[in-house]
């Protein structure tokens, strides 16, 4: 006669989302997968060599300008209202984008002299040399009055109500 | 299927072709995305609520989620107007819907809103966001609702109006500011909303979201509340510059990130025989959500709450994960290899010392049709007995059995479709909306959209009696004669299709004769059933063109549960009610697998695919295809009888798969004394079960998530499901624990995957012939009998019945009373059965917390006239006490039952109805008669808490509607049509 026994199931050993330990396996198995640890060890292998390679591309003249002038571009950006800036982004993007659509013919641009200057204000041609970069220039002004309340926000019914 | 006739529509000069009556939009868009949408959805229709769709026919604006295809129709999607009215369409969905998709639990690839962003290359927010005046409602145990969120698209109401038709969703266009309601304005989890899910699962964006996702689908959406919201407020300062394109693409990087992590697998539910399919999605062992899809054969975008949010049990801490082997006074955990060895020594040597006779095999309707094949195959093969028998013995073998007798198949006739499709459907013993609800959204909306009629039998009013035409409400247990009463009535009234039955039904003389007694009178004295709704029911029936007749458990659990099942098909027969589509015999069969359990062979007499044991010839092929000399021919035990050849000591050992018989067996005392006796138990489950407490050795399974199989639902249909998850600690699949235990009495099975498993079954079943994993891919399925190249049968009978003669035949049945009876003593009726909630003894759903909310304890279910003679209300406790024992159980105080007849849910693992339940079975296939049963009743206290919280949904009030209604919103004033600006695009 089997007597009926009563049995607690143990606390499980399992969880139902990964624990750190897991998640941290997968990361260094990916990391592995991908090459990025391979990178991260070739690079700290070659430590020395690559910090004065690096010292050396820093510190000559272009090297201290480029970061000069990076850090003096960081500042500019971080103290202009984002609207501005915006309007500064679509504006040379557009004016690009203009100077792309039109395109000159490949020709020689030797300097014209003054006669030929005046010459020159009548030449078809010229002008059509010129109108990628006028229409960039005049893209990138109209861009730069644009009123923000054609921006984000403003739609039909936004005024009406 | 006559093939559809194509027609040609042009899409902005280009030609299209296409099934004429098509809709546009999805011959449009089943590439890639052209026509611009939100509130459509395949399996709803054209709502017409997102204005983002606009498109120019003939010059005029028109919703082109409204277009269907025809010849010749020219249609303008991408002009400036069209263009202008798509933009101003979505410009007022963003207005009310914040977008912050990066940390947003949606972001998976589905969401509308996030999905049209980039289709129609939107970058900017014309109208602010503004929020609405509502809180968040997460009330329903399972879901929220973010009123923020919601875009008003209406597909939830549709949804739950239509679809569910549960009908508590509306929107109230004529609100300032319009939202969705639960019955027309109560927090979610306190309306009459059954937590079905539909309206979650078509939700296009997170308005409405499962509780499952939330924190967890992305890797920034796990970030808390106070971090989130300084974040998306960041986010939305900067898009005023920026634009959505900057943030669009960091969306986009999340959407990637989450692909890598989110798993999606298809899966079939484990708990109704419905069968729904869906996907599951996941990232590592945490449900995120289940999600059924338009494709799914059985239910298309349909769940209950079970298979939608009851599946927390997978990842109990109460799983079993190690073989468990009684040791003294406890039991000890051990390693496969020996609980493998213990069961091979013990089980040879009973075999040895007491005859294969003594060692029985119990199968199950909840594992899958491979195993079912290789727990019998192991009892034929290894053990030579035919000792193996499933719990459809407890439920479905009557229903099997009549119509067996009559039309030769044992299972239902045709498919969901059929039901659907149907004029008239009578439905007895059939709590269908609790029991099979899928099947009753699919037949509730057949009735409210298409005037589909209803004939409903039942002891209680439950809901699809409340929904009814007509009601019928019989004594306990004389369903029989009213539908004796009914074949009769059809004869002496004309109705009798007398054409279909000289060509296709034998025995009509014998089957009229013994219709003589049942006259429509007689019907009344013996059932109560007045004549004139009798004769109400019989001219409907008589009248209908397609009549499909459903029962279940409150036809089969009854001494004359197989003689009940036969009266329902003479019934049809007699009528001419079989073959066509939209009629037939259609026993809701209980659980997942309860089908396929029989279909591969788990059962005392038949070998899979139903060929006979004691047929010699069908004995020779299985005895061959398994490489033995002969297999016995006398049936075996019943596993009603299993237990009481134990407590005789005839049974000494018994191997139970799957099953608690402890508790869902008539009569448990009675069983477990049985169970006690034994000299040695193996029990294999995926929980300790009461079943369990009994055993020598215990062995830790995988539920469905955790392996892969196939089912057959109620409609034979088979279909695969999928792994989701390696099973939990040393949990092995049943299929994998059976072929390795093969190898301990020296079979070796060999089998590396069930498809193998499938294979060899199909080469031995004529009737699974053609079955394959392969041919059961994606979301496709096979409805049994399946011929070698493939061809299967959703409609039996079209081309004659299953017997040699292809006849059918008239089975006469007569009534008798139960012999369990009320008296003087014992004077109430017991019936009992399921509630929607709930499932079997709760050993799944009873670890879902979210639906023990819902229904926290069993209860009885005491009618209001009962309640005021014996001073009793919601919350008293009572003793309820029949001849074989006695429980404490709270009362419900509910017009559901009527008088002197109560009704007690199953779902409990402790003060089981079982505990009153007799030993009285249907003669025919020994299935125990549940649900003949009388008890006193006693009162311990008249006070206490309602075991039914008032949260239920049962104490909701619906709020039935056409659907979405927005021809109201077009009606406001202040609606303005587009491209035109709208003065509140906030707020509709
Ligand atoms: S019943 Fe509830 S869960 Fe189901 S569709 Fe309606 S509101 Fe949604
Ligand atoms: S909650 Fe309903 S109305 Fe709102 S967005 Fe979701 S499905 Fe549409
Ligand atoms: S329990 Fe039945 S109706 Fe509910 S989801 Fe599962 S199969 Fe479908
Ligand atoms: S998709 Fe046509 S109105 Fe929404």
């Amino acid at each position: 006669m089997a007597k009926p026994l009563k049995y607690d199931v143990p606390k499980p050993d399992w969880t139902v989302t990964k624990t750190a330990d897991d998640e941290m396996r997968e990361f260094v198995e990916l990391l592995h997968q991908r090459g990025v640890l391979r990178l991260a060890n070739t690079l700290l292998g070659s430590l020395p060599k690559v910090s004065s390679l690096v010292m050396e591309g820093l510190y000559n003249r272009s090297g201290s300008n480029a970061v000069q002038n990076i850090s003096a571009l960081v500042q500019l950006v971080a103290n202009m209202p984002p609207e501005q800036f915006r309007r500064i982004c679509l504006g040379i993007t557009e004016g690009l984008q203009a100077a792309q659509q039109t395109r000159p013919n490949e020709r020689d641009m030797e300097a014209p002299g003054l006669k030929g200057a005046v010459k020159l204000l009548h030449n078809d041609e010229l002008w059509r040399d010129l109108a990628p970069l006028i229409k960039a220039a005049r893209s990138f002004s109209e861009a730069m009055q644009q009123s923000t309340d054609d921006g984000p926000h403003a739609g039909p019914g936004a005024t009406e109500r | 299927m006559p093939a559809q006739k194509e027609c040609t529509v042009y899409v902005d000069g280009e030609p299209i072709t296409g099934p004429i009556g098509a809709p546009l939009i999805e011959i449009l868009n089943s590439d890639v995305i052209r026509m611009p949408f939100i509130c459509y959805h395949p399996s709803l229709g054209p709502l017409q609520t997102c204005d983002v769709c606009w498109v120019e026919v003939n010059g005029e604006l028109a919703r082109g989620c409204t277009l269907k295809m025809e010849e010749g129709l020219e249609v303008t999607l991408s002009n400036a107007r069209s263009k202008a009215a798509q933009r101003e369409g979505y410009d007022r969905i963003i207005a009310k819907h914040e977008l912050y998709c990066t940390v947003c639990d949606n972001n998976n690839g589905d969401c509308e809103v996030h999905n049209r962003l980039f289709d129609m290359g939107i970058d900017t927010q014309r109208y602010p966001f503004q929020r609405k005046p509502y809180e968040i409602d997460a009330s329903n145990p399972f879901y929220v609702y973010d009123p923020d969120q919601c875009i008003l698209c209406g597909r939830c109401v549709e949804a739950c109006q239509n679809v569910e038709v549960n009908e508590t969703l509306t929107i109230d266009w004529n609100a300032e500011y319009p939202r969705v309601l639960w019955d027309g304005g109560r927090p979610a989890g306190e309306s009459s909303c059954v937590s079905c899910g539909h309206c979650v699962t078509v939700c296009p964006c997170n308005a409405l979201q499962e509780k499952s996702m939330i924190g967890m689908a992305g890797p920034f959406t796990t970030m808390p509340s106070d971090v989130k919201r300084p974040m998306i407020e960041l986010v939305k300062e900067m898009e005023h510059t920026t634009g959505f394109t900057f943030i669009n693409r960091l969306s986009e990087v999340d959407h990637a990130l989450r692909e890598s992590e989110i798993k999606r697998t298809k899966t079939v539910c484990t708990y109704c025989g419905v069968g729904c399919s869906f996907e599951i999605w996941t990232r590592d062992r945490h449900i995120l959500k289940v999600q059924p899809v338009p494709d799914a054969p059985a239910n298309g975008i349909s769940t209950c709450i079970k298979g939608k949010f009851g599946w927390d049990f997978v990842n109990s801490p109460e799983r079993l994960t190690q073989p468990l082997i009684r040791d003294g006074e406890r039991f000890r955990e051990a390693s496969w290899d020996e609980a493998y060895s213990l069961i091979a020594q013990r089980l040879t040597e009973i075999r040895e010392q007491h005859g294969t006779e003594a060692v029985a095999f119990v199968s199950s309707s909840k594992v899958s049709n491979e195993e079912n094949y290789l727990i019998q195959k192991m009892a034929r093969q290894i053990f030579r007995t035919n000792n193996i028998d499933n719990c459809t013995r407890y439920c479905q073998n009557p229903a099997t059995e009549g119509l067996q007798r009559t039309v030769g198949y044992g299972a239902d006739s045709g498919t969901i479709r059929d039901l659907e499709k149907a004029e008239l459907l009578i439905i007895v013993g059939s709590n269908t909306a609790d029991s099979h609800p899928v099947i009753a959204s699919k037949i509730k909306a057949a009735k409210k959209l298409r005037n589909q009629k209803h004939i409903v039998a039942d002891l209680r009013r439950h809901e699809m009696a409340a929904r009814a035409d007509i009601f019928l409400k019989p004594k306990p247990s004389t369903d029989l004669v009213w539908l004796n009463a009914l074949a009769r009535y059809m004869f002496d009234a004309g109705y009798a299709d007398m054409e279909f039955i000289e060509k296709n039904v034998l025995r009509l003389e014998e089957f009229r004769q013994s219709l003589e007694p049942y006259t429509l009178e007689y019907a009344q004295q013996i059932t109560g059933i007045p004549i004139e709704t009798l004769k109400r029911a019989g001219d409907m029936i008589g009248t209908a063109g397609s009549v499909c007749a459903m029962w279940a458990m409150g036809v089969t659990q009854h001494e004359t549960g197989s003689d009940t099942s036969t009266a329902i098909s003479n019934l049809l027969l007699t009528t001419g009610n079989f073959g066509r589509p939209g009629t037939g015999g259609y026993p809701m069969r209980g659980h997942n697998n309860v089908q396929g359990a029989d279909d591969f062979g788990a059962m005392n007499d038949i070998f899979p695919g139903y060929e006979d044991v004691t047929d010699e010839r069908a004995r020779k092929h299985w005895a061959k295809g398994w490489g033995v000399d002969d297999l016995p021919a006398e049936p075996g035990y019943t596993n009603h009888a299993m237990p009481a050849a134990a407590a005789e000591g005839k049974l000494k050992a018994m191997y139970i798969m799957g099953e608690d018989m402890a508790l869902v067996d008539s009569n448990i005392q009675h069983v477990q004394q049985g169970l006690a006796n034994l000299d040695f138990l193996v029990v294999q489950d995926i929980f300790f079960t009461r079943t369990a407490e009994f055993a020598d050795v215990v062995l830790p399974a995988a539920p469905n998530l955790e392996k892969d199989g196939t089912f057959v639902n109620t409609e034979r249909r088979i279909q695969r499901f999928h792994k989701v998850f390696e099973p939990i600690g040393d949990a092995k699949p049943d299929w994998v624990i059976l072929t390795e235990l093969a190898s301990y009495f020296g079979y070796d099975w060999g089998y590396t995957h069930p498809s193998q498993i499938m294979d060899e079954v199909a080469t031995l079943t004529p009737i699974l012939a053609g079955v394959s994993y392969k041919r059961l891919e994606g979301w496709k399925s096979l409805h049994w009998p399946v011929g070698a190249d493939g061809h299967d049968e959703p409609l039996l009978y079209t081309e004659g019945f299953h017997f040699d003669d292809g006849k059918a035949r008239f089975h006469p049945v007569q009534w008798h009373p139960p012999q369990e009876q009320v008296d003087a003593e014992f004077d109430l009726h017991l019936n009992n059965g399921r509630l929607l909630e709930q499932f079997h003894e709760t050993n799944l759903t009873g670890k879902v917390p979210g639906i023990v909310h819902e229904v926290p304890e069993t209860f009885v279910e005491v009618s209001p006239e009962l309640a005021e003679k014996r001073g009793l209300k919601d919350g008293s406790r009572v003793r309820l006490t029949s001849r074989r024992g006695s429980l404490q159980v709270r009362v419900v105080v509910t017009d559901r039952v009527q008088g002197n007849e109560l009704y007690m849910s199953e779902h409990t693992r402790f003060n089981h109805p079982n505990i009153l339940t007799s030993d009285h079975s249907d003669p025919a296939v020994d299935t125990p008669a549940y649900k003949d049963l009388a008890v006193k009743m006693e009162i311990i206290s008249h006070d206490g808490p309602s075991p039914l919280p008032r949260h239920n949904f049962r104490y909701g009030k619906r709020t039935p509607v056409e659907g979405v209604e927005v021809e109201q919103k077009w009606q406001r004033p202040d609606y303005i049509r587009p491209p035109a600006g709208s003065p509140y695009p906030e707020r509709f």
